[in-house]
């Protein structure tokens, strides 16, 4: 136990000093690129003494360091700052959209989730049959189709030509998309597709590659029903890369919420991070982008720590 | 001269060119009409880009009808393919250059810790994001659309670099060659690089067609280059209103895209497959 809680230490500190580094990486490219905020807020109102007054207001003219250490300060007490656009606090203003997708990111990781092990199943158990085959093909050609051309299609062919489902996301206001569950149909079918077949091909590979495993060859060898081989020895040793495999899933989904919540005009995070970067409102883009990658980080560490825990060998072999 | 060991089997074996098949030829045939046309549609398009030669969204007028602006969809699918595919070539034969370099770098390294964890903090940004930051700092300009292509597959390139380069840098061919006292340049480009360069193109394979994603999906969002610039992802997005009324305007330029992505998926995973077995 002293093994495991050791390594739950180390992971959890070395996730942090990711996200810190993550955190600069993210603020020196949104702040220090070329393109001065004062201008792009004033627009033609532009004068140099309203300039020079709005930098000052903005502490642009602080050195980069410092002006990251206070930014920093306030996101560690939970202030993310202002839009500089309309002066509200970021924290409220992302909120919403934030809940709204963590519901459409959580539906479509299930969905992934279910498609992938389905396929994976699928693929596993006719192994070598014409079924398999299809399955594993039909995989790599729905790996193949970007996002927003699933999206596009099913906007135009099933809401559109065929009036099914709603092509646009209305959220009633104060509610959440589980207010109205048809509108996330659509949405969720075109972000799990890519997601769900690129899962079910790894994940049938790593299943694949656990059957072959020696001690999972000598269970069977040594004459135990197929049911315990597979329940006790071999799907055990495909749960640490099933895990990461899922976790490697993350990038599609909050890549894929950007263009996928702008066809649906579904309010999330994506679409206001679109907007916010059309409008330069530096505040908002980095503190999406930080939560954004805070998700991905969080995604790798509980995938390894899965690894970790469901696997016996790692858990006690010494560090 | 002193003779050279004799390679590994499984390196000679990937050394060998493997004999095009059926299936290879018949994904390379789409693949290779959406490049042409992505390179030569210009010159064959029956009108300019923006000539506004109907009422918007007819069905009628070419096979594909007008766009929400009245302009010929077919010509702007033939103007519209470079900026697809010209960006993400030239993008991902930089980013593999600078991957592969540092890769080998990191695998010669006795330790490589350094190169490997700068680079992992890169790759838990998703592209998209990468990409969607550089807009705001530089525009939605060609070279910053290939920025974010590079920066975004460099530290998957690298690490992919380092694995199939770590037994071939440390291999008794290179030692020897070092113990003979040729430069580092040299076994660079005489032992290393050729031992690798299936293994990367593979690589780059795949790399290409995220850079494809990551082009398309840009000008979907609407960061592309202004007009009169056009290319297949922005025309999806400008023409999805319209879906009713002409469906062409929005399914043509996303056919392409299909076109372009489902083959050249399927190619580059059948040659990654043959590397690695």
């Amino acid at each position: 136990m002293h093994a495991a809680s050791a390594y739950l230490a180390a992971r959890l500190l070395a996730a942090l000093l990711a996200l810190l580094a993550v955190s600069a990486i993210i603020f020196a490219a949104v702040e220090l690129l070329p393109g001065d905020p004062a201008a792009q807020l004033l627009g033609t109102y532009a004068t140099p003494e309203r300039l020079e007054a709005v930098r000052e207001q903005l502490g642009l003219d602080d050195p980069a360091p410092l002006r990251y250490a206070r930014w920093l300060g306030g996101v560690l007490q939970g202030d993310l700052g202002s839009s500089i656009r309309t002066d509200q606090p970021v924290a409220d203003l992302i909120a919403r959209p934030a809940l709204n997708t963590a519901v459409l990111a959580a539906a479509a990781f299930a969905a992934i989730s279910a498609a992938a092990l389905a396929l994976a199943a699928l693929g596993g158990v006719r192994e070598g049959t014409r079924t398999a085959a299809m399955a594993s093909g039909a995989a790599l050609i729905a790996v193949s189709v970007p996002e927003f051309v699933i999206a596009a299609l099913l906007v135009s062919v099933v809401a559109l030509e065929l009036g099914w489902l709603p092509a646009v996301s209305l959220v009633p206001s104060g509610g959440t998309p589980l207010d109205r569950p048809e509108i996330l149909v659509l949405p969720v079918i075109a972000l799990a597709a890519v997601g769900g077949a690129f899962g079910g091909r790894m994940i049938r590979a790593a299943v694949a590659d656990a059957a072959r495993l020696p001690h999972v060859e000598a269970a069977r060898l040594a004459g135990l029903p197929e049911r315990c081989v597979l329940l006790r020895h071999l799907l055990p040793s495909a749960v640490p890369a099933t895990a990461q495999i899922l976790a490697f899933t993350a990038p599609f989904l909050i890549g894929g919420a950007v263009v996928v919540e702008r066809i649906f005009a579904f309010p999330g995070l994506g679409s206001m991070l679109v907007d916010r970067i059309g409008l330069h409102d530096a505040p908002v883009i980095e503190a999406i982008a930080l939560l954004q990658a805070a998700v991905m980080i969080a995604a790798f560490t509980i995938a390894d720590l899965i690894g970790f825990f469901a696997s016996p060998a790692r858990r006690t072999a010494p560090a | 001269m002193i003779p050279r060991p004799a390679l590994p089997a499984a390196i000679a074996a990937v050394r060998t060119p493997p004999r095009p098949s059926a299936a290879g030829l018949l994904l390379a045939a789409p693949l290779a009409a959406v490049l042409f046309l992505a390179a030569f549609g210009p010159l064959l398009s029956p009108h300019g880009a923006t000539d506004v030669i109907a009422l918007p969204y007819q069905p009628d007028p070419g096979p594909f009808g007008t766009d929400r602006l009245g302009r010929d969809v077919l010509s702007r699918i033939l103007h519209g393919g470079r900026a697809i595919v010209l960006i993400p070539l030239l993008a991902t034969v930089a980013a593999t250059a600078i991957g592969a370099l540092l890769g080998i770098i990191a695998a010669a390294l006795p330790r490589d810790d350094l190169i490997m964890r700068l680079l992992d903090l890169f790759a838990v940004l998703p592209a998209l994001l990468v990409a969607l930051v550089l807009f705001h700092g530089f525009g939605a300009r060609p070279w910053v659309l290939a920025l974010a292509v590079i920066v975004s597959s460099v530290p998957f390139t690298a690490r992919y670099a380092r694995a199939a380069a770590h037994p071939v840098v440390n291999g008794p061919w290179v030692e020897q060659a070092r113990a003979i006292g040729e430069p580092p340049l040299a076994i660079l480009v005489h032992d290393v690089l050729p031992n690798l360069a299936r293994p990367l193109c593979a690589d780059a394979g795949l790399r290409f067609i995220g850079a494809i994603y990551l082009v398309a999906a840009a000008g979907f969002l609407g960061f592309s280059p202004p007009p009169p610039a056009v290319d297949w992802g922005s025309m999806i997005a400008a023409n999805i209103d319209g879906a009713a009324l002409n469906p062409w305007a929005a399914i043509a330029p996303s056919l392409m895209i299909l076109l372009l992505t489902v083959p050249a998926n399927l190619l580059a995973d059948r040659f990654a497959r043959r590397v690695s077995a």
